[in-house]
């Protein structure tokens, strides 16, 4: 697309990164099948481009063993009709994410991961790709739309991704880039009420996952500048609580060790993570077979 | 690390070497293979000395069959350690790499003071009663009694250093000063003795110019020296000086009266010993006749009187008849002390040239030139004869017959000045005449006709080619060196106006001018307010020093001074000017800031380093020129002149400069210190007198830096300080390498040589 | 560089100096003659056309290099940061601090960076605590108590900026040493100089006073905006800190912003403890309570201490009544990324990009901006050691500075390490 003028570079203009979770396991057991889900998000997608000429959409997949950038709207040559099919957007799109959700396949085979285990998407990983994008476009000058990130996710938090997920909310809340988030799996997302209440963006489980189009186009479409006119849902019981790393179990008292900041709940002798006594002054580092990265559950 | 230079291979005990130590050593041997004399000029602070030692050292392995011995001449006592240290680190690594191949023997030698350890002895307060009350235990007379009545005192490390006789050697390694008074408390002999006689053995020998330039003491040290030796003076740009005063003289009043004392003591002397022992003084007058009053025959401790004389000078004949017998003697010497007592009672200035001088000593006391000559000679063996070891109380009448041999000796290159009063102060009468030499050649001739190779080299040789002009010689190799700098750490700055734009400058007629006073003051204070720790402020005398910190005084700059850094000054008294610099170091130290205050041609200037934050900048008050109206410089000027072709302005100007540098280089010692350097006078930014200043301070001083104001030095001082003060990377990671390893200095070739000279 | 006065830069054969004087400013028109001197970012290019100068290869390779400096330090065997952290900021209000060659002054400059740090300080290290200290005529006063709140600093600072007489070193160390001594053993005392003095008035022996920090495991960095001074080169030589003298504003700016993130840490000051925190859950956006904190009703949006079931408004904080040290699970996860840090990417060498054999990814993995036809010239991409996925140079620069996840290691469940021990 050639670049707007000037002039048409205005507030509410928006780019916004969808992060779409293809996790084969999630979706062989939801109740929504994954072609309803996807005419459901593409309609949401052209309604957004509808919104304002320069809007942007750019849509990462969230596999269970990859990630990749499936349509960029920026980049695509005519968007016209062909022939009274579907429009190029969809086709390109839909084909792009055939491909993917085949890779991510195979790369299940090659790695024979049981079929019982229900296997996270791999979230940490969009969510970092997305922010590289959105960096990319704070650079290109003054002139450039407001981003945002939508995360549409089922599968289940992965707790080994909890500090990586951190990272990236911290990087999005320092680069004031809200994170939606609208799950549609069976449990809340703790990962992901942190991220939308941290950087200010909204959470919501819709009930009801017919109406999924209704729920995206009135919550998750408008533009930032917009949004303080509006009621949006407010979040609700954010769970900040944290586990220890010992039992699993959430406290909301412990015990911190000062040198890794391991979360216990009651008093031990020895950091189990780092290694270091309590009580006496550290004489060596831990060494990095010792370093387990246990991340607590929340 | 280990390197070829042509067919030498050189042993040099770091793992990198700077650019310019590798050029300084090719050049170096290249010397040394045309065995010829070289000046060598690189700047301080670049390894100097190590490299001269490897280098030596490396060719002298590589030529066993001509060995060649190192004679290594420096200034101080304190050079001299540092010097012997370095060699311990070369040393140490040329055995690890080549085993006993390497192994030397190397001594430093100084006075008896430096190096005895029989505490009677050291008790007393200089040098010269050291001296004495050594020759106390020590004269061969004093022996022969003490061996009859044990009740004599001796000095038991040297009666422990006789009886073992051959044995007494040092075995092979370095030894420094305290090496060698360890090594002597240790095995109970005398330190000086053995080291004095060890010389001879050694392949390097440390001591200082005197020892192979001042007849008087060479001729009992160095006379023995191989030819196959290289001379290494180090720091010599002051080399003209040292010969210089080597052969001059002066007489005063006091050293008349003295010598008259000496004269009636010696006189009782005689008296005693012809009523108790005539045969002695009958043998001595025996032994005058044969011609045998010159050394030779006498025992090494005996040797402590010197002919001031150069040795190929000396008449070896007989002593003539006149001064024979001792009466005679003294009364000849009598009559002189009369004579030149006369001459000082005189109103004006005098100046003769020694001709002159001696035909009229001849009229008026009827000693002729013969017998002057051997004044020294005589004198020397009647005090042995008299057994006389109270040397220290001779010195008087020493000094006579140094004068008058001298005088008697030389036609040419001396004169004789007889002044009434000090031209500063005319109403206090000081009479003094001094035989002052003017021809610094003399005294290094013998030096440089015996050596094989001499090196002169120090850091300000500038401009080299005078050298050679005034010491008389020819070098095979005159080189300047720049240092390679990863970063400009020197700042040379020339201010010739201050902020108002009025021009500043040292010279006579402008010294009591208020503004210039004002402006030097403001300069001052400007640079205490921008530049941390410590500032060194050299002004070219003491009166003018004085003058100034006096108006400085009076016009309360002087307290805005104090309110940024503490004020330090230089006293012509040691012991007050030593603790003034411990006190400025300690207030630099502690972060209080300091300034010294110092004279360019003080003991200060010539050996006191202010390196790192002890010197973060340099003020050069003016030119420090000769107090040109004195009589001898204008003596040695005119003899210059007529002799060497140099005029008169080329010569002040060279002098000033070389010190103006030598005061300035005291900021820098090694290549991670940096400093500026400020040269406060308008005369500087003339080309004549700056292109006098060494070569590695002209290639850091920029156009834009001369002819600046105190404005604008300021800005550039508060800059440059920021910019040294960021973090150093010691290889020089961009750019030019100027940390070479070892497969960089394989790869080189000859290219490198031309970059590095200026 | 930047001073009204200065026109004599760089040896450039300017117009003798006309002599307009020591003062005034110059107009911003000519500010950008004098002071900016836009000509100077030109530079010539193979073929003699003028070009401004790549600045960001240049930036690029600076950052690379202190990226590797750390790095190294770091080790593979993981030295444990400070990261809490009792900080006291020392400003230097004497004399010295009212000269203009920072505009408009340098105290002013210096409080503007210091409230930047302070929130970056806090944004960095959330559980550790931050104190200010004011050197005025030799005397050291302390302007706020260590706290974790980053207004009450900031609303302190810029409250008292005057500054007269001289500064004295020793009488702040002094000062901080009495405070620092009371905190608990597993903090990490750390002291930053803001210091432009050149010189220190003490009443005693100042090398005793750096002995006696040295031995209370103080660790005391001076940042310089004058010159270089041996005092605090050795005061930082002696307690392990750093000492650094800022050139010019904006690397006044980085100076101080290098002391945000948590110094590695000298294994032997810190004495490992558990400390007793709470974690405190958010209360109903409904809910009507009484805050400790302002003593007045608020609605909704605070948290309940879990052991004495107060009411705080904000995390981190330390409850009033009981004292207990309250924060959220995302505070503890924002210093996490400091003891797992990604490893620094190695640059594509040009043989590589020019090997015909390699199939190259044409675009930046993270943000698929497309790379540039490889040529002579230096490489522009980088390639993650583990997931050996390429990036571009400002994807690198923003993954170490912000991210701290590679996106390549994160998008792939079974690359060359596991996950679970990845980074």
């Amino acid at each position: 697309m050639p670049s707007a003028p000037t002039k048409l570079y205005a507030d509410d203009v928006s780019l916004l990164v969808v992060l779409l979770d293809t996790n084969p396991f999630f979706w062989s057991t939801s109740s929504l099948p994954f072609s309803k889900f996807l005419s459901h998000v593409l309609s949401f997608l052209n309604s957004i481009l509808l919104l304002n000429q320069i809007n942007q959409i750019v849509v990462i997949a969230t596999g269970c063993n990859s990630c990749d950038y499936i349509y960029d709207s920026s980049l695509s040559t005519n968007p016209g009709i062909e022939n009274g099919k579907l429009p190029a957007l969809c086709s390109e799109l839909l084909k792009k994410l055939e491909d993917f959700v085949t890779r991510d396949e195979q790369l299940n085979k090659q790695h024979s991961l049981p079929p019982t285990t229900t296997s996270s998407s791999l979230l940490s990983g969009s969510l970092s790709m997305a922010l590289c994008y959105i960096q990319r476009v704070f650079r290109s000058g003054p002139l450039r739309p407001h981003p945002r990130i939508l995360c549409v996710q089922g599968s289940s938090d992965g707790p080994e991704q909890y500090v990586a997920i951190m990272n990236s909310i911290f990087s999005a809340q320092r680069s004031m880039v809200p994170i939606d988030s609208c799950y549609i799996g069976s449990n809340n997302s703790a990962f992901l009420q942190q991220a939308s209440y941290i950087t200010g963006g909204v959470y919501q489980k819709p009930q009801q996952l017919d109406g999924l189009f209704q729920y995206l186009s009135t919550v998750f479409a408008t533009d930032l500048h917009s949004r303080a006119f509006l009621q949006l849902p407010k979040s609700v019981g954010v769970d900040f609580r944290a586990s220890c790393f010992c039992h699993k179990k959430t406290i909301d008292m412990g015990y911190i060790c000062s040198v890794c900041l391991s979360i216990f709940c009651k008093h031990h002798k020895k950091c189990s993570t780092c290694g270091s006594v309590f009580g006496q002054a550290q004489s060596d580092v831990a060494s990095a077979s010792n370093l387990k990265r246990k991340t607590p559950e929340t | 690390m280990k390197f070829q230079i042509e067919d030498v291979t050189v042993y040099f005990p770091y793992d990198h070497i700077y650019p310019e130590q590798y050029a300084y050593m090719v050049e170096l041997k290249r010397a040394l293979d045309a065995r010829g004399h070289c000046l060598l000029e690189m700047p301080t602070g670049t390894g100097k000395t190590i490299a001269l030692l490897s280098l030596i050292t490396s060719y002298t392995l590589s030529k066993p069959n001509n060995p060649v011995k190192l004679i290594y001449c420096t200034r101080t006592v304190h050079e001299m350690e540092k010097t012997l240290a370095e060699l311990k680190l070369l040393h140490a690594y040329q055995t690890i790499h080549i085993g006993d191949r390497a192994r030397i023997l190397a001594v430093g030698l100084s006075s008896r003071k430096n190096l005895c350890v029989n505490s009677r002895v050291l008790a007393a307060e200089n040098r010269d009663s050291v001296d004495a009350s050594c020759r106390r235990l020590t004269a061969s007379w004093v022996r022969v009694a003490a061996a009859a009545n044990p009740n004599l005192p001796t000095c038991e490390f040297f009666e422990e250093y006789e009886k073992a006789g051959s044995n007494a050697v040092l075995p092979p390694g370095v030894y420094t000063l305290q090496d060698l008074r360890a090594y002597g408390k240790e095995k109970g002999w005398c330190p000086y003795f053995l080291a004095r006689h060890m010389v001879q053995f050694a392949n390097v020998v440390v001591y200082s110019y005197q020892y192979l330039l001042d007849p008087k003491v060479a001729g009992y040290i160095s006379k023995e020296m191989q030819k196959e030796s290289v001379v290494v003076f180090d720091e010599a740009h002051n080399i003209d000086n040292v010969c210089i005063e080597a052969l001059s003289v002066s007489v005063r009043r006091q050293t008349l009266e003295g010598a008259r004392r000496n004269l009636n003591k010696m006189r009782q002397e005689i008296e005693k010993f012809k009523a108790t022992d005539a045969g002695r003084l009958r043998a001595e007058y025996n032994r005058l006749v044969e011609g045998l009053a010159q050394r030779g025959n006498l025992p090494f401790t005996d040797n402590w009187l010197s002919n001031p004389a150069l040795p190929d000078d000396i008449l070896k004949e007989a002593v003539p008849g006149n001064i024979r017998r001792a009466e005679h003697f003294l009364h000849v010497l009598r009559r002189l002390v009369q004579y030149l007592e006369g001459r000082l009672e005189t109103d004006n200035v005098e100046k003769e040239g020694p001709v002159g001088f001696v035909a009229s000593i001849n009229t008026h006391a009827g000693i002729d030139q013969k017998t002057l000559k051997f004044c020294y000679d005589r004198l020397h063996s009647l005090m042995l004869t008299l057994e006389i070891t109270d040397t220290d109380e001779f010195l008087h009448i020493q000094t006579i017959c140094d004068f008058a041999t001298l005088v008697g000796t030389y036609t040419r290159g001396f004169s004789i000045i007889i002044e009434p009063f000090d031209e500063r102060m005319p109403h206090i009468p000081d009479p003094v005449l001094q035989l002052s030499c003017h021809d610094a050649s003399l005294a290094i001739k013998p030096v440089f006709d015996r050596f094989q190779s001499v090196v002169i080299t120090s850091g300000t040789l500038s401009p080299i080619d005078l050298y050679p002009r005034l010491l008389n010689f020819h070098p095979v190799v005159s080189r300047s060196f720049t240092m390679s700098l990863t970063r400009d750490c020197i700042c040379p700055m020339v201010l010739t106006r201050g902020s108002d734009q009025l021009p500043v400058s040292t010279k006579f007629d402008m010294r009591s001018d208020l503004g210039v006073v004002r402006n030097y003051g403001r300069l001052l204070l400007e640079m205490a307010s921008v530049v941390p720790d410590g500032i060194v402020c050299f002004f070219v005398s003491y009166s003018y020093m004085d003058g100034i910190v006096n108006s400085w005084n009076e016009n309360g700059i002087l307290k805005e001074i104090m309110q940024h850094k503490l004020v330090f000054i230089e006293t012509q008294d040691v012991v007050e000017t030593t603790l003034a610099l411990d006190n400025y170091r300690k207030a630099c130290d502690c972060g209080r800031g300091a300034i010294f205050f110092s004279v360019a041609r003080g003991k200060v200037a010539e050996g006191i380093d202010f390196d790192r934050h002890y010197g973060r900048l340099v003020i050069m008050f003016g030119v420090p020129f000769q107090y040109t109206l004195s009589k001898i410089l204008l003596a040695r000027l005119e003899y210059l002149r007529d002799t060497f072709q140099i005029k008169e302005g080329d010569f002040l100007t060279f002098d000033a400069l070389r010190q103006a540098a030598q005061c300035v280089g005291r900021v820098i010692r090694s290549k991670a210190d940096y400093g500026m350097m400020i040269f406060a006078d308008k005369r500087y930014s003339r080309h004549d007198k700056r292109s006098k200043l060494p070569g590695w301070i002209l290639s850091h001083l920029r156009d834009a830096h001369l002819n600046l104001s105190t404005d604008m030095a300021l800005h550039i001082a508060r800059e440059f300080l920021r910019k040294m003060a960021q973090p150093y990377d010691r290889a020089g990671g961009s750019g030019r390498k100027t940390l070479l390893s070892q497969e960089d200095v394989e790869k080189m070739g000859d290219g490198i040589l031309n970059e590095m000279q200026y | 560089m930047n001073n009204g006065n200065g026109r004599r830069l760089n040896g450039e054969t300017e117009e003798d100096d006309d002599d307009e004087g020591s003062e005034g400013d110059l107009d911003a028109w000519e500010r950008t003659y004098a002071d900016e001197r836009s000509w100077e970012s030109l530079q010539e290019d193979e073929s003699g056309l003028l070009r401004p100068v790549d600045n960001t290869t240049l930036y690029h390779a600076q950052y690379r290099r202190r990226i590797r400096s750390l790095s190294s330090q770091a080790t593979t065997a993981r030295i444990q940061k400070g990261l809490i952290r009792y900080l006291y900021i020392v400003v230097d209000l004497s004399r010295a601090a009212a000269e203009m060659d920072y505009r408009p002054s340098r105290m002013a400059v210096v409080a503007k960076h210091v409230e930047a740090f302070i929130r970056e300080f806090f944004d960095q290290n959330p559980l550790s605590q931050l104190g200010l200290v004011t050197i005025k005529d030799g005397i050291a006063h302390c302007l706020t108590d260590l706290g974790g709140s980053p207004e009450s600093h900031v609303k302190a600072l810029m409250g008292k900026l005057e500054c007269s007489g001289e500064s004295s070193l020793q009488n702040a160390l002094d000062l901080v040493h009495g405070y620092l001594n009371q905190i608990p053993s597993y903090g990490h005392r750390e002291v930053l100089i803001l210091y432009s003095a050149l010189s220190t008035c003490d009443p005693g022996d100042i090398l005793e006073t750096i002995q006696k920090c040295k031995k209370s495991k103080m660790r005391c960095s001076v940042i310089g905006i004058s010159a270089e001074i041996f005092i605090c080169k050795h005061l930082c030589q002696e307690t392990g800190g750093s000492y650094s003298v800022a050139m010019d504003e904006s690397h006044f700016k980085e100076l101080i912003l290098e002391h945000a993130p948590p110094p590695p840490a000298i294994a032997e000051f810190a004495i490992a403890n558990l400390i007793k925190m709470g974690f405190p859950q958010r209360a109903a956006e409904s809910s009507i309570a009484i805050c400790s904190c302002h003593k007045e009703a608020k609605v909704g949006g605070g948290y309940t201490c879990p052991r004495c079931k107060a009411r705080v408004c904000e995390l981190p904080t330390e409850c009033r009544i009981c004292g207990l040290t309250l924060i959220s699970s995302p505070h503890l996860a924002r210093s996490y990324h400091h003891l797992f840090p990604i490893v620094p990417f190695d640059e594509v060498s040009p043989s590589v990009l020019n090997d015909p054999h390699n199939r190259l990814p044409r675009s930046c993995f993270g943000c698929q901006q497309s790379f540039p036809n490889p040529g002579n010239k230096p490489s522009l991409r980088v390639a993650c050691p583990k997931c050996k996925q390429h990036f571009c140079l400002d994807c690198d620069i923003y993954i170490h500075e912000s991210l701290h996840n590679c996106p390549g290691c994160e998008s792939f469940r079974h690359s060359k390490s596991p996950i679970a021990t990845e980074e």
